[in-house]
């Protein structure tokens, strides 16, 4: 029988097709074992490093005279009461920008964990309560804080005026030399230049990052180099886990509180109220966004502290912190009071639902994990470091 | 076609063509429901804004009737109903014109189903209604 020729066309090119199919890469997901909807997920975990905007509630941010001026005070005991606590006492550069206490000791002991600085400018609210709402603000805290630097407006600004080199990077700063007669406002500067040291924390990039920019780029080969045990975590963490829906973006926060589970007793009697005070100690701050020292001309940077809502929830709440850098910054939560990553996550998966709020987190619930999840989880978190 | 006809045909057309309901004229956005029987219809516009997470979200509202009523004690608010909590800061709600308004500062903190809710008075009564966002 003849077969016409263009009736031929179809299934030579067919042929050809199957003969090039065998000759490309396989599917380019097969060596990923997440889904679809947990790449989505993680592509939104990134990119990073993020970029650098200034803060415009402080006019010195991003200079580079600021920054180093605020780096001479972050290292300096000189400014605290007895001359022997600084910014680095609780946050050392070596411990992940934190102490690596259960809880600080400043002139005296602390109810609470020192917080790392990885990041810090990327933060809405500051501290464990949140109760301050930008880095400056929360730089004067510990300054002013009895139990920590013990010092005062009238103290700073008379050693900032008294100190030859500080006076002069003052004035290169600000354009005139510290006022003795106005304390205040020398001591926002102040905290205002330690603010813009602290913006230049950023952590480094991470083998989860390289697997993100992989996934993003559709670079199966690249993303395949991400280890197993990692991937596995990732699968809990964007999924069952639901790990993501407060760790989430690139800074691996929602940037707000959550009731986690913990004690909430300091010592018998007396309680942390977390967010709850948090939010009052905001409000009443002479320092916060809708006060006279935010340098942003259109105030726009102060919505949230107009608008956050007091609920009864946020007693016992705190900070959701980054996962960033996690292995550097050991104890964990906010009483530090988990030693290892592994305990962490053993105490999502045993949470003790009684403790938790009625009117809290509904999906909080225990994960009841295998020793297997609990260590992938572990690895996947551990990738979240960059050494 | 004489007289006759064209009132009769006209008046067949009436009870054709359905009334024209205010939901059909109500706002350019996303047309919200209620949760029991009403004469009004609603709507919210995110206008050019993405509804995620992340940053704060202006909505405008509009709400429409047959009958010239002003509504009274509008509120919005926006809640994340299977997770039993809502948002961590109160909307600042603006009215615009009559039966117009916009909330500014709804700030959805985490992914899911978010439920934004208005409610308001009118008639001696209390209406309310829902529109359901799945945010990624």
């Amino acid at each position: 029988m003849r077969v016409k020729r263009r009736n031929l066309l179809p299934y030579v090119l067919a042929a050809i097709l199957v003969w090039l199919g065998l000759l490309l890469p396989a599917e380019p997901h097969a060596q990923v074992i997440l889904e679809q909807k947990q790449i989505d997920a993680i592509k939104r975990h990134g990119p990073w490093p993020p970029v650098f905007e200034e803060d415009p509630s402080n006019r010195v941010s991003g200079s580079a005279l600021a920054v180093e001026f605020g780096r001479k005070l972050f290292l300096d005991p000189s400014l605290s009461r007895d001359g022997d606590v600084a910014c680095v006492t609780c946050h050392l550069p070596e411990n992940g920008w934190s102490d690596g206490r259960n809880t600080s000791i400043g002139i005296s002991q602390l109810d609470r964990n020192s917080q790392s600085l990885y990041n810090v400018r990327n933060n809405r609210w500051y501290g464990l309560d949140g109760r301050t709402d930008s880095l400056w603000a929360h730089s004067i805290g510990p300054m002013l804080d009895e139990r920590e630097m013990g010092t005062s407006p009238e103290a700073i600004a008379s050693a900032l005026a008294q100190h030859a080199e500080y006076s002069r990077m003052y004035e290169q700063v600000y354009g005139e030399p510290p006022d003795v007669s106005d304390p205040q406002t020398v001591m926002v500067n102040a905290a205002k230049a330690i603010a813009a040291f602290q913006e230049t924390i950023v952590s480094w990039r991470t083998p989860f990052d390289e697997f993100r920019d992989a996934l993003a780029d559709g670079d199966m080969e690249s993303a395949k180099k991400y280890p197993q045990d990692a991937q596995r975590g990732a699968e809990i963490f964007f999924g069952k886990g639901n790990c993501s829906l407060c760790h989430s973006g690139p800074m691996f926060t929602n940037g707000e509180f959550g009731d986690a589970g913990m004690r909430y007793f300091i010592r018998p009697g007396e309680v942390d109220t977390g967010r709850h005070g948090g939010i009052e100690k905001l409000r009443a701050s002479p320092f916060n966004l809708s006060g006279k020292f935010n340098d942003d001309p259109e105030q726009a940077s102060d919505w949230a502290t107009r608008q956050v809502a007091l609920h009864p929830k946020t007693f016992g709440e705190f900070k959701i912190p980054t996962l960033r850098e996690l292995t550097q910054t050991a104890p964990y939560m906010h009483d530090g009071s988990l030693a290892t990553l592994e305990d962490v996550v053993r105490h999502y998966s045993e949470i003790d639902e009684e403790r938790l709020h009625a009117d809290g987190e509904n999906i909080l619930r225990p994960l009841n994990l295998s020793e297997q999840e609990i260590a992938d989880l572990v690895a996947f978190l551990e990738s979240l470091s960059s050494f | 076609m004489n007289t006759l006809t064209k009132v009769t045909l006209a008046s067949f057309a009436l009870l054709i063509i359905p009334p024209v309901s205010a939901n059909a004229m109500c706002g350019n956005g996303l047309a919200m429901t209620a949760e029991s029987e009403t004469t009004y219809e609603v709507s919210m516009d995110a206008g050019e804004q993405e509804i995620s997470t992340g940053n704060p979200l202006s909505v405008d509202v509009a709400i429409c009737s047959n009958d010239d009523v002003a509504v009274e004690r509008f509120k919005l608010d926006a809640t994340m109903p299977a997770h039993g909590h809502g948002m961590n800061y109160v909307p600042e709600i603006e009215e615009r014109g009559k039966n117009q308004y916009s909330a500014s500062g709804l700030f959805l903190h985490m992914p899911g189903k978010w439920r934004f809710e208005v409610s308001f008075s009118a008639d001696g009564k209390t209406h309310r209604f829902y529109r359901d966002v799945d945010i990624e």
